[in-house]
C-alpha cells in the first residue's frame, strides 16, 4: 500500500494543501459570486411572481367589468323589452279608450244629429200642416165662394177648421 | 522527454515543498478569485451583457443539476461545494492547455541524467489534487448525512444488526466498500482522463509540434469540460444521496 501510494506521489501534505485552495477558493466564489448572483436572480423571480400577480389581479378586474358590462347590458335590454311591452300595452290601452271615447262621441252625435232632425222634421210637418190647413181653406174657401151660400160656406169653413185643426193636434 | 506521474518539487517553503502542480492550482485559483471579484464589482440589478450571461450560465447550472439532486432547495444547498468544483476542475483543465504549461521549465541534472520539470503542470494530472476533491466530495456526503438525517440513520445506512436483517447488514457491508471505491473512481477518472490527456499532448507535441496539436487541443478542452460536469453532477449525486435516509428507515 505504502509503496503505491510513493509511486502515485500521494502526500498527506499536498492533498491538505489542495482542500485549504479549494475551501479558498469555495468560499471566495461563494461570498462573490454565488451569493449574489442568486439574490439578484430571487428578487427578479419575486418581481416577475409579483408582475404575474399583477397582470393576474389586472385581469381579474378586466373580468369584473366584463361582467358587470354584460349584467348592466342584461339589466339594460330587459328594461328596454319591459319599457316597450309597457308602452305597446299602454298603447293599446290609449287607443283602446280613444276608440271608446271616438264611439261614445259619434254615438252622442248621431244622438243628437237624429234629435235635431226628429225636431226639424217635426216644425217642418208642423209648418207643412199649417201650410196645407191654409192651402185647404183657401181652396175650399174659393169653391165655397163659387158654389155656396154664405151660412153653409161658414159651417163648412169652420167644421174643415176643425178638421184641419184636429189635423195638426194629431 | 520524461514522463512522470508525480508532480515534480520547484521549490520549498520552509519543510514544505510545493510541486508545479500545486504551484499551478494556486495559479488557477489565484486567476479566478481576481475574475470572481471583478465580477462581483459588475453585479448589479440591471444586468450587463456580461452579467447576463453568467446569470443564464448559472441558472442552466442550476436546472441541470436539479435532475440530478431532485429539488431546488437541495441544489441550492449544495451549490457551493459543487459549482465550485465545477468551476476549479474546468479552470484546471483548461489552464494545462494553455501555452507554456509543461512545456516551460527547468532542465537540471539527476544522477547523471537531464531531468526537465515544468514550472507548470495540469493540475488534475497530480494524484493529489483529484485525491483531494475526492476526498471533500465522499466527507462531505458523510458530514451532510450527518447533519441532514441524523447520525443514527446515516449510521444506518452502514451497520446493520446481521441478527435482525442479514441481507441489510451484507448490504451495509457493500455500501462501506462502496464509500472507499467512490474515492477511488472519482479520483482515477479525473486522474486518468486529464494525465492521458497530458501525455498524448506532450507526445502529440513532440512529433509534430505544428497544426496538428490544434485538434487534441480542442479535444482537450472538450474532455476538461466534461470531466468538470462528471465531477461535479457525481458530487451533486452523493449530497443529494447522503440527505435522504433509506426508504425502510424513512417509514
Amino acid at each position: 500500500m505504502e509503496e503505491i501510494v510513493h509511486a502515485l506521489g500521494i502526500e498527506w501534505k499536498h492533498l491538505l494543501a489542495q482542500i485549504v485552495n479549494f475551501g479558498i477558493l469555495a468560499f471566495v466564489l461563494f461570498k462573490l459570486v454565488y451569493k449574489p448572483l442568486l439574490k439578484v436572480i430571487d428578487e427578479r423571480i419575486e418581481k416577475t411572481k409579483e408582475a404575474d400577480l399583477k397582470s393576474s389581479s389586472i385581469d381579474d378586474k378586466l373580468a369584473e367589468i366584463k361582467e358587470l358590462e354584460k349584467k348592466t347590458l342584461d339589466e339594460a335590454r330587459v328594461m328596454s323589452k319591459k319599457i316597450l311591452a309597457d308602452t305597446e300595452k299602454n298603447a293599446e290601452s290609449l287607443s283602446k279608450r280613444l276608440d271608446e271615447e271616438a264611439h261614445a262621441r259619434i254615438k252622442k252625435l248621431e244622438e243628437a244629429g237624429a234629435k235635431k232632425i226628429a225636431e226639424e222634421r217635426d216644425v217642418f210637418f208642423a209648418d207643412l200642416k199649417k201650410q196645407a190647413v191654409e192651402i185647404v181653406a183657401i181652396a175650399l174657401e174659393k169653391s165655397i165662394k163659387e158654389n155656396l151660400d154664405a151660412s153653409t160656406k161658414s159651417k163648412i169653413t169652420e167644421s174643415a177648421v176643425k178638421e184641419v185643426e184636429q189635423l195638426v193636434k194629431k | 522527454m520524461h514522463i512522470s506521474i508525480k508532480a515534480q518539487p520547484l521549490f520549498h517553503i520552509g519543510d514544505f515543498v510545493v510541486t508545479n502542480t500545486l504551484f499551478t492550482s494556486w495559479l488557477v485559483v489565484l486567476f479566478v478569485v481576481v475574475c470572481a471579484f471583478l465580477f462581483s464589482r459588475i453585479i448589479k440589478k440591471v444586468p450587463s451583457r456580461i452579467q447576463a450571461l453568467a446569470e443564464i450560465v448559472f441558472e442552466k447550472f442550476l436546472d441541470f443539476m436539479e435532475v440530478f439532486a431532485g429539488s431546488k432547495a437541495l441544489v441550492r444547498k449544495f451549490l457551493p461545494i459543487v459549482a465550485t468544483i465545477f468551476v476549479f476542475v474546468l479552470a484546471s483543465n483548461w489552464a494545462g492547455t494553455l501555452p507554456g504549461v509543461e512545456t516551460i521549465g527547468i532542465h537540471s541534472e539527476d544522477h547523471g541524467h537531464e531531468v526537465f520539470t515544468p514550472l507548470l503542470r495540469t493540475v488534475n494530472s497530480d494524484i493529489n489534487s483529484t485525491l483531494a476533491l475526492a476526498l471533500i466530495v465522499v466527507i462531505g456526503s458523510h458530514i451532510i448525512g450527518l447533519f441532514m438525517i441524523g447520525p443514527k440513520h446515516h449510521a444506518g445506512k452502514f451497520l446493520v444488526n446481521p441478527f435482525k436483517s442479514p441481507i441489510g447488514f451484507f448490504v451495509g457491508f457493500l455500501e462501506i466498500i462502496g464509500e472507499f471505491s467512490r474515492i477511488v473512481s472519482l479520483t482515477f477518472r479525473l486522474f486518468g482522463n486529464i494525465f492521458a490527456g497530458s501525455v498524448l499532448m506532450l507526445i502529440i507535441s513532440y512529433l509534430a509540434p505544428f497544426i496538428l496539436p490544434i485538434p487534441f487541443l480542442g479535444l482537450e478542452l472538450f474532455v476538461g469540460f466534461i470531466q468538470a460536469l462528471v465531477f461535479s453532477v457525481l458530487a451533486m449525486m452523493f449530497f443529494a444521496s447522503a440527505s435522504h435516509a433509506h426508504t425502510e428507515e424513512a417509514h
